[in-house]
Parts: C-alpha cells; sequence; structure tokens
C-alpha cells in the first residue's frame, strides 16, 4: 500500500511538472509524440483472422509540420476446409503531416486538422498448406502447400485526419488513409490475403482507417515563429 | 485440364479437323470422359493432381492412341472464399502414331480458362 502510494505521488508530481512546463505563456511545447492505433481493435469482430499492432511517432520540428514514422507489424491466420493461410510481415510509414487549422493568436494550442503523405514499405511472408481440391475422375488432390515465401510492397498515401489533446500531452485523433501501390513483388499466384500496413493484396489502392491515442513526451519547450495570418 | 485440338494440313495451311465415333478415357479409370457419335473437333482432359504425369486413351475412326503428358502441379489461389485451384506446367509428352502424326504444343500451362495447349495434327 505505501509502495502504491509512492508511486502515485511521484506520477502526480511528475505530471505537475510537465503541466508547468506546458503552461509558461507564448511557449510551445514539444516532443516525440508517440501513437496507438486502435482502429485495429475492430479487427476482433470485423476480420477476427487477421490482427495489427500500429505504433506512430512524430514531432514538432516546427510549428505546424510534423514529421512521422509509422512502424507496424501484422499476422493473419486461416483455416478452412480446403486450405489453411498464414501471412505475417511488418510494415514502415515515412512522411509528415502538416497541420491546417488557424491558431488564431493562440501559440499553446496543439490540435490538429492535418493532411499529410507517407512512403509506405511492407515486407512480409505468406504460405498455404491443407490444400485440398475435390477431383471427381482423378481422386481428391489434398495436402498440397505453398511453401513459405517473402513479398514486398511499396506504395504512397495521402492522409487526412484530426488530432485533439484531451489532456496535457494526451492527444486522441483519427485519420484516414489513401493508399496507391506502385510496385509489388511476385506473389507467385497467390495474391495477399492482407498486405501489412496496405490493405486487400488484389487491390491497387485502398483505403484505410486509424484512430489513435498518443502522448507526447514534453523534452523541450520553443517559441515559434507565427506566420502571417496565424497570429 | 488441358485442352486440345484436332488439325490437319491441307498443303497450304493447318485446318481444323473432325474425327467421328471419338471416345476418350483416362488410364486406369472406368469412366469415358467422351463418347461422341458426332464429330469432334476438340476436347478437354482433365490430369490427375496426385501424379506428375496422366495417361490418356483416345480413340477416333477405329484408331486408338494413348497420349503421356508429363506435369509439374502448381497450386493457384482462386480467392480466399473459393479456395485454390491447380495450373498444370507441362514439361513433355510421349504418343503413339496410329491416328496421330505429330502433336505441338502451344501452351505448356494449363489450366481453368479455355485457352488452347496442344494441337494434334492427324
Amino acid at each position: 500500500m505505501k509502495k502504491t502510494l509512492k508511486y502515485s505521488s511521484n506520477l502526480l508530481a511528475l505530471l505537475a511538472v510537465m503541466f508547468q512546463l506546458n503552461a509558461q505563456d507564448g511557449m510551445r511545447v514539444r516532443g516525440p509524440r508517440i501513437s496507438y492505433d486502435l482502429a485495429s481493435l475492430t479487427l476482433l469482430y470485423f476480420d477476427p483472422d487477421r490482427m495489427v499492432y500500429t505504433i506512430s511517432v512524430d514531432y514538432e520540428m516546427k510549428q505546424d509540420i510534423y514529421p512521422v514514422i509509422d512502424l507496424g507489424y501484422q499476422h493473419v491466420k486461416i483455416s478452412r476446409d480446403n486450405y489453411h493461410y498464414a501471412s505475417s510481415g511488418m510494415f514502415t510509414r515515412i512522411g509528415a503531416d502538416i497541420n491546417m487549422l488557424n491558431y488564431n493568436k493562440q501559440v499553446d494550442v496543439y490540435e490538429m486538422m492535418y493532411v499529410g503523405g507517407r512512403y509506405g514499405l511492407s515486407l512480409f511472408n505468406q504460405q498455404a498448406d491443407n490444400i485440398t481440391i475435390p477431383d471427381p475422375y482423378w481422386g481428391d488432390f489434398s495436402d498440397g502447400q505453398i511453401e513459405k515465401y517473402n513479398l514486398h510492397t511499396h506504395w504512397i498515401s495521402v492522409v487526412g485526419g484530426m488530432r485533439a489533446e484531451v489532456f496535457r500531452n494526451f492527444f486522441m485523433g483519427w485519420s484516414v488513409f489513401l493508399n496507391i501501390k506502385f510496385y509489388q513483388s511476385d506473389t507467385k499466384g497467390m495474391d495477399p490475403y492482407n498486405i501489412p500496413g496496405f490493405g486487400k493484396g488484389a487491390n491497387r489502392a485502398t483505403a484505410t482507417f486509424n484512430y489513435t491515442i498518443s502522448y507526447r513526451i514534453p523534452m523541450q519547450k520553443y517559441t515559434p515563429k507565427i506566420k502571417a495570418g496565424k497570429k | 485440364m488441358v485442352n486440345a485440338g484436332f488439325y490437319g494440313w491441307d498443303g497450304e495451311q493447318e485446318v481444323d479437323v473432325f474425327v467421328n465415333d471419338f471416345t476418350l478415357y483416362g488410364e486406369g479409370r472406368d469412366s469415358l470422359l467422351y463418347d461422341s457419335k458426332n464429330s469432334v473437333s476438340s476436347f478437354s482432359f482433365p490430369m490427375d493432381m496426385n501424379a506428375l504425369s496422366s495417361t490418356m486413351i483416345l480413340r477416333a475412326d477405329s484408331l486408338v492412341d494413348t497420349l503421356i503428358i508429363n506435369y509439374a502441379v502448381v497450386p493457384v489461389l482462386v480467392s480466399y472464399e473459393c479456395g485454390f485451384t491447380n495450373t498444370f506446367e507441362v514439361s513433355g509428352l510421349s504418343y503413339t502414331r496410329h491416328l496421330i502424326d505429330s502433336i505441338s504444343m502451344i501452351n505448356n500451362v494449363a489450366n481453368v480458362d479455355n485457352e488452347e495447349n496442344l494441337k494434334i495434327f492427324l
């Protein structure tokens, strides 16, 4: 109990310091903001054969411009009567977001309505086994397999979204990615069920949705150069 | 499924040829795939997916030939809803020459489409 109280009081003290760091007039706080995508939890209902884990890190390089990197991992396991399929792999998206909101003379505001762009890369593998094909003449084909092999996919994304600071340094937001594939390695007759970070494997273009919670580590404060029209 | 057509030569170009009383079956199978009293100019033959070669026995105009096809079986996804099918990459042919004069392989990948794989010259 004492330990719990001690940790709680330390945590409160840390939060108080961070709040003070944020509250200084005329200054903006910046630091790496780490986000986790909660939208993948909907897969438990809509697509239980698949699970995705995605984190993102962005950083306010200067007011309104946020370089960002997304990292994710996906695995797929499908078991049907006539085949088993498995795929796993990672993806990364690198790019930047630009905040389109007018701050209206408020420096210490971090809400965002943004657009951005990404380059996406996915490295993954897939395999199938227990392939069964009915054949009334010669007899059914069974135990067919496609051995595990590696693939890679490259694409670009246009991003749009919103993000709000719900508590100091804690954010929630959503974003929509419109993805266009420009390179796909040889699929060897088996279009991927789902390309990590991109979406349905047979499609040239996809749309994906993210709903994120974020925490910004308040590491630095700075005085932004206010752009014309923003103050 | 390998698709084949019967052809002849009229001195200048190849022409379609029709055969009569055509029967076709796979070696070791009881049932006939074709048993036609009508004229036939092409046929499809399902290959054994559990083997690396299939032998067909074809008879037409009272002549019988045996055709052996060697191949590799390659599973291909149809869709994640339907599952897989197999394609066959044909690597070689051997045949007797009672009815058949020669065979030209024009497409060595046999799959579910209707594209012709073999031209059988009579």
